[in-house]
């Protein structure tokens, strides 16, 4: 049971990523309708979705895809003409698939609703088979080439002969022959031929079974392995034999190929490597070794802090090499669970594609910095609101058609996804080159929705940011897309969840930017640890700049709280203060200046206790309310060190300033 | 067409899905045409509109079986579905053609 549970899990997630690899394949498609290799991989998505699909029993989606694959053979052969309509066909079919995967997933049948959408689907498939079927005749003659050896030897191709008697039981798994033939056929040239072995009585025979023995014929590149692989899903039940038919010695060609394919630049190790170099780990596993990992650092402080007690040089040298060591530990695990975010960022093509046709808008799509890492758990939580600001920005972001032309502007909208690493930080850009925000509007609708004062006077900046206020719409008309008020607000709030931040750049005319800020990882950071008092705090090393003793002449004990900072003018929280401690007895207090975005503020602490790494722990509910302070770490003493949360810092002061005027 | 036969009508998909009924059609049909001591069997496959390897069998098997009662089988011009597949599986002359008359 629970290995077919997990099986069923390995299938799940490897249909998933085969829908999205279909869904991608099928947005190039639109853009170059001609492309072979894209048409081969959507049939190929397709078609190993029916076949895993088909072992697990699960008809619906054996049966819906089947039409599909069909349509999308004819595609291939060139016997369909892959129109946009049918683009759009095909990535609703995905959608569909997608519903079906999730219903089976959680043992549901279809509901009235998918079903009929099902049936919508398949007779569109059926009528584009038929439309265009009669067009097939004049492709068959060049499909029977003539081979000499020698150019087949260069291009690393062989001939196979492929004998296979399909399992009794082959149609009952959901499986058809042909759908193997299919297959082969993206591989290389194919000549089939099928007998069947029939018992000999009517009582006896059963149409469902399979009787089935097809003599293959493949001319191609294939190695053996590959050509096994092609008939994975019925091997245990078929006799399946491949025998190569060249004219050589089955070593010698052995070598041969290898060699031919590696002059090619071809190797064959590589092509095959690389679908072993991934391996599928549980979740779970991983958060073990990472919080296991945490223990270690922490444990090593520990270490390290006996030794320097014992001023034993050859120990402390010791322990330090440990904790180099455990330094790179740690950097290989979390680097784990670090993905890329370009599949993130690739999921909104089809957003925008959707969203952009529904609205009657051309809208492009420009993704850059892909390939910047970071965290798995932050790149799944960051999903939603990426999309919401996404379908945001389409819809109030650019402006029509006409608009566009009448500013002088390209009529075609560019959205643009970009990400980027910056001081320890992931940093997400959603930009669109629309209308920019209309701050009068926005001021308007807050003034008569009563989040501000008729008489508030508010910069540009603290009108842009009342867009993530709860219950904030500025749209005159509620669309499907987006504008029913909720939203920003939700977006700010998973953001925030994430540690992250967000901040609006809006140039009226030449359209917005919203920026993310994102913390790389949830679990470990380095930290810079400091004292107030007897309390420990704990700060991302990140966001630190420098460190400067307090100048106190400057800074009288009631006065002002900003210090020139070599000409700059630097504001000033005195932790002391914030958190309301005891006055210290330190003889000395020190500005730690942290830049946090675009802003700059000095901390005053009393010692600075150097870096550390830090696992760092949520605090519990209770605790929840508390200003200032996002988590907790244990140090390598046993003490408790408080995680400081720069940006409520910063968003405190912000508030004081503005209340003092 | 032929009409000292009986005649087998196939319709929409002939797949995994509707074997089983159409190999029932067919043995009543074969049954008769046996009693009724005919020599032929028209079928007409001109309206499939799907068919997979299970029904590309069910033809073979029709074929075979009906041979071996000495029965003629006349088949129709094959629908697009059904051309198609004979030709995936090579079979093109796999259903005794018809004479270009009948059609």
């Amino acid at each position: 049971m629970s290995a077919m549970f997990e099986a069923l899990q390995t299938f799940m997630a490897e249909a998933r990523a085969l829908l999205e690899d279909m869904e991608l394949n099928l947005l190039s498609l639109e853009q170059q309708p001609d492309d072979k290799e894209a048409i081969n991989a959507v049939f190929r998505a397709a078609h190993t979705i029916k076949g895993s699909a088909g072992l697990f029993g699960l008809d619906e989606i054996v049966n819906f895809t089947h039409h599909a694959e069909t349509l999308l053979d004819q595609i291939r052969d060139g016997k369909v003409r892959f129109t946009n309509d049918l683009i759009g066909l095909f990535l609703e079919c995905g959608d569909h698939i997608g519903h079906l995967l999730t219903n089976a997933d959680q043992g549901r049948t279809s509901d009235a609703t998918l079903q009929a959408n099902a049936q919508r689907l398949v007779s569109l498939l059926c009528g584009a088979l038929h439309h265009s079927s009669s067009v097939s005749e004049n492709h068959k003659a060049n499909t029977t080439a003539h081979y000499s050896s020698a150019d087949m030897a260069v291009r690393g191709e062989h001939i196979w002969n492929i004998n296979i008697a399909f399992g009794i039981d082959t149609y009952r798994n959901g499986m058809d022959p042909d759908s193997f033939v299919q297959y082969l056929r993206t591989l290389g040239q194919v000549s089939v031929s099928a007998k069947f072995q029939f018992p000999d009585s009517d009582r006896d025979f059963d149409p469902e079974s399979c009787y089935v023995t097809l003599h293959i014929q493949y001319v191609g590149e294939a190695t053996e392995e590959t050509l096994h692989s092609v008939f994975e899903f019925v091997r245990d039940d078929a006799e399946l034999s491949i025998t190569r038919v060249d004219n050589q010695q089955q070593e010698s060609i052995e070598s041969n190929t290898q060699d031919v394919l590696l002059a090619n630049g071809n190797d064959p190790r590589q092509t095959s490597g690389s679908t072993t170099q991934l391996i599928r780990i549980h979740a779970d596993k991983l958060d073990a070794l990472i919080t296991l990992v945490g223990e270690l650092v922490t444990t090593s402080a520990g270490v390290g802090l006996l030794a320097a007690r014992h001023h034993d040089a050859a120990l402390m040298e010791a322990t330090s090499d440990a904790a180099r060591l455990i330094e790179d530990i740690r950097e290989s695990a979390m680097r784990l669970r670090m993905v890329e975010i370009g599949e993130t960022f690739n999921r909104f093509r089809r957003v925008v594609r959707d969203v952009a046709k529904e609205l009657g808008k051309t809208i492009s799509l420009d993704i850059t910095g892909a390939d910047t890492e970071l965290d798995k758990s932050v790149v799944e939580r960051i999903g939603d609101p990426l999309t919401h600001l996404i379908r945001n920005a389409i819809d109030h972001g650019i402006e029509a058609h006409e608009v566009r032309v009448a500013a002088g502007k390209p009529e075609s909208g560019t959205l643009k996804l970009n990400a980027f690493h910056e001081s320890g930080g992931i940093i997400i850009e959603v930009v669109d080159d629309g209308a920019g925000l209309n701050t009068q509007k926005i001021l308007a609708k807050a003034i008569e929705k009563g989040l501000v004062s008729h008489d508030a006077s508010l910069s540009e900046e603290a009108i842009a940011q009342l867009i993530f206020e709860p219950g904030f719409s500025t749209s005159d008309h509620i669309s499907n897309i987006s504008g029913r008020g909720v939203g920003m607000d939700v977006v700010k709030r998973n953001i925030e969840a994430l540690r992250g931040s967000i901040t609006i750049d809006s140039m009226p005319g030449l359209g917005t930017t919203f920026r993310i800020r994102l913390p790389l990882t949830l679990a470990i950071i380095d930290g810079f640890l400091m004292s107030v008092g007897d309390a420990n705090y704990v700060l991302p090393l990140e966001l630190m700049q420098e460190c400067v003793e307090l100048p106190v002449q400057e800074v009288s004990e009631t006065g002002r709280s900003y210090i020139n900072l070599r000409g700059e003018v630097l504001p000033l929280i005195k932790m002391r203060e914030y958190f309301a401690l005891e006055r210290g007895s330190a003889r000395r207090e020190n500005v730690l200046v942290v830049r946090f975005g675009m802003k700059k503020v000095g901390l005053v602490v009393d010692d600075l206790k150097g870096e550390l790494q830090t696992v760092i722990k949520p605090l519990g509910p209770l605790f929840k309310q508390l200003r200032g302070v996002s988590g907790s770490t244990i140090l390598g003493t046993g003490e408790v060190a408080l995680m400081l949360d720069v940006a409520a810092l910063l968003d405190d002061i912000a508030q004081f300033v503005n209340e003092r005027g | 067409m032929t009409s000292d036969g009986a005649r087998m009508i196939l319709e929409g998909e002939l797949t995994i899905y509707s074997v089983s009924q159409h190999f029932e059609e067919w043995r009543e049909i074969m049954s008769n045409a046996i009693a009724q001591k005919l020599l032929s069997v028209d079928i007409d496959t001109q309206e499939v509109v799907d068919i997979d390897s299970a029904g590309v069998q069910l033809l073979a098997y029709f074929s075979e079986r009906a041979t071996q009662s000495g029965i003629t089988v006349n088949w129709s011009a094959p629908s697009d579905a059904v051309a198609r597949a004979q030709q995936r599986y090579q079979m093109e002359n796999w259903f005794a053609p018809l004479s270009e008359a009948i059609v």
